[in-house]
C-alpha cells in the first residue's frame, strides 16, 4: 500500500500547510499576542483626544536619549511588578495617590531592610547594601567556579542600573539550576516540570518570589534539600524562618545536620567548619557544589 | 571489412541485415542461412554485442502474450514493437499527469500564501506610529506617574533587587 505522503499532491499540500502555519506568525508584534489584542481593543475604544496623548508621550518618549528611555522603562518594570503583586494590587484606576501610598509602603518596608544607622537616607543605604550583597554573590559565584574574576570585575563596574540588571539575570540562572536539581530527584513529586518552562519565561525578582516558597518546603534548594532529611519539627521551624527571613535562625537550625552531612561525605575539618560559617545562600550553593562533586566521583569508576 | 556501417561505437545495419538477425532470433532462418550469419557473427565482434542486446531485449518480450510460442507468427515483432511504443506513450503520459499534478498544487499553495499574506490583521490597518503606541500603549498611560515618582520607584526597584539577594550576607538588620 501507498503511504499518503508519497502521493505528490498530498506531500506538497502537506509542505504548505507547515509552510502557512509559519508563516502566520509574521509581523505578529513582540508584545505577546493575547497582551497585544487587549491593548489594542483599548486603542480603539479610545476617542481622538486621548489618542492625541498618547500619540505626544509616544513622541517625547522617543525624543529622550536612550539612558533617559532605559530609566523610564525600568521604572515602569517596576511599577508593572507592583500592580502584579497581590498583596499591592493597585485599583484599576492607578491614581498618583493610590500609586502614593503604595510606594509610602515600600519605603517602610525599605526601613526595616537597612541597618538603623543610615535610616535617615533610605534610598542611599538601600542602595548600598544591595551592592554589598550583589558583591558577596558574585564573589561566591567565582569561588564556585561560575564565572571568572574579570567578569565579576567587569560587572562592578557597570553603573547601578545595569549591575542590578545583569546580576539579577546571574541570580535568575543559578537559582533554575539549583531548581532543576530539586526536579532530578524529587521523590516526593512536589516538584513540577512545568514551574520550570514558567520560571525561564518569568524575570528575575519574579523567580526569587516563586522559589521562596519552595525553599521552605525543604529547607534548601538543590540536592541539599533533599539529603539533609530534617525532623518535621525542625522543618517547620526552619520554614517559619525562611517565611519571616530570618537567615540567621535559618542557619542555627540548620548546621547541626548540615555538620553531619559533610562529616559523612569524609570532607576535611577545615572545610566543614569554613563551610559552616557561609551565609545562607552561599551555603546552599556551596552544598548543590559538594554533593554534585561527591556523585560524580562515586560514577567515577575505580582505577584499581 | 565490416559488412555494415560503423557510426559511433555501435554498428549499423541495414534493414536487410536487421531483419536476417531477427530471423536468426526468431529462428527463423534454413540451415544454409543460419550459418552464414554464424559466420558474421564470427567475425564481428560488435554486431556479437548488438545481438547480445536484442536477444536480452527478446527474453523481455518473452512477457508478452504471443500468439504461438513455439513458432511466433510474422507479425509478432510489429505487434509487441506497437505495444512497447503504445506502453511508452502512455507511461510519458503519466509522468506528465504527475507533473501537472505538482504544478497545479504548487500554484495553490502560492495562492494561498499570497491570500493569507494580504488578509488584513487587526494591527495591519495601525500605522507604524500606531503599533508603536499600542505595543508601550501601558507605559504610555504611566507616563505621567513614572516621572513623577521616580524615586520612589526607583527605591521599590532596588529594594526588589535587595531582597532577590537576601542570604548572600551574615548582615543583622534590626
Amino acid at each position: 500500500m501507498k503511504r499518503w505522503t508519497h502521493t505528490p499532491l498530498r506531500g506538497v499540500m502537506a509542505v504548505a500547510l507547515v509552510a502557512v502555519a509559519g508563516l502566520a506568525f509574521i509581523d505578529v508584534p513582540l508584545l505577546d499576542a493575547e497582551q497585544f489584542g487587549v491593548h489594542l481593543d483599548r486603542w480603539r475604544s479610545m476617542d481622538d483626544g486621548q489618542r492625541l496623548v498618547l500619540r505626544d508621550r509616544w513622541r517625547a518618549f522617543q525624543a529622550m536619549p536612550e539612558a533617559r528611555r532605559a530609566e523610564v522603562t525600568r521604572r515602569f518594570g517596576a511599577l508593572r511588578r507592583l500592580n502584579r503583586k497581590r498583596e499591592a494590587q493597585l485599583p484599576d484606576d492607578a491614581s498618583a495617590d493610590a500609586l502614593r501610598l503604595r510606594l509610602g509602603k515600600i519605603e517602610a518596608l525599605a526601613r526595616t531592610l537597612i541597618v538603623a544607622e543610615a535610616r535617615s537616607d533610605v534610598a542611599g543605604e538601600v542602595r548600598a547594601s544591595t551592592v554589598r550583597r550583589v558583591r558577596a554573590f558574585l564573589t561566591s559565584l567565582v569561588r564556585q567556579g561560575r564565572i571568572d574574576l574579570a567578569q565579576r570585575e567587569a560587572m562592578l563596574e557597570l553603573p547601578h542600573a545595569e549591575l542590578l540588571r545583569e546580576s539579577l539575570a546571574l541570580q535568575k540562572s543559578e537559582l533554575i539550576a539549583l531548581y532543576e536539581s530539586t526536579l532530578e530527584n524529587d521523590e516526593a513529586g512536589e516538584a513540577d516540570d512545568d514551574d520550570l518552562a514558567t520560571l525561564r519565561t518569568l524575570e528575575p525578582v519574579e523567580v526569587v518570589d516563586r522559589l521562596r516558597d519552595k525553599r521552605q518546603k525543604r529547607g534548601l534548594l538543590g540536592e541539599a534539600g533533599r539529603v539533609l532529611a530534617l525532623p518535621d519539627i525542625r522543618r517547620e521551624r526552619v520554614a517559619a524562618a525562611l517565611q519571616d527571613r530570618q537567615y540567621d535562625s535559618v542557619l542555627e537550625y540548620l548546621r547541626p545536620h548540615v555538620r553531619e552531612l559533610l562529616e559523612s561525605m569524609g570532607l576535611e575539618a577545615a572545610v566543614i567548619e569554613e563551610t559552616l560559617q557561609l551565609p545562607y545562600a552561599q551555603l546552599e550553593r556551596r552544598l548543590e557544589r559538594l554533593l554534585r562533586s561527591s556523585a560524580e566521583a562515586a560514577r567515577r569508576p575505580s582505577r584499581r | 571489412m565490416p559488412d555494415h556501417e560503423r557510426i559511433g561505437d555501435g554498428p549499423v545495419l541495414s534493414e536487410a541485415q536487421e531483419q536476417q538477425l531477427l530471423a536468426y532470433l526468431d529462428d527463423r532462418l534454413s540451415p544454409d542461412e543460419r550459418s552464414g550469419v554464424d559466420a558474421w557473427l564470427a567475425r564481428d565482434a560488435d554486431l556479437r554485442r548488438l545481438l547480445d542486446e536484442h536477444r536480452r531485449t527478446w527474453e523481455l518480450l518473452g512477457e508478452l502474450p504471443v500468439p504461438d510460442e513455439a513458432s511466433p507468427g510474422a507479425g509478432f515483432r510489429e505487434n509487441t514493437v506497437q505495444r512497447a511504443h503504445r506502453e511508452e506513450r502512455l507511461r510519458q503520459r503519466g509522468a506528465r499527469r504527475r507533473a501537472m499534478g505538482v504544478l497545479a498544487a504548487a500554484a495553490l499553495v502560492m495562492a494561498l500564501v499570497l491570500v493569507l499574506r494580504d488578509r488584513p490583521e487587526p494591527w495591519a490597518r495601525l500605522t507604524p506610529e500606531e503599533r508603536h503606541i499600542v505595543q508601550n500603549l501601558e507605559l504610555l498611560e504611566n507616563f505621567d506617574l513614572l516621572q513623577q515618582f521616580e524615586t520612589e520607584l526607583d527605591l521599590a526597584a532596588d529594594v526588589e533587587a535587595l531582597q532577590a539577594f537576601e542570604g548572600e550576607l551574615t548582615e543583622t538588620l534590626r
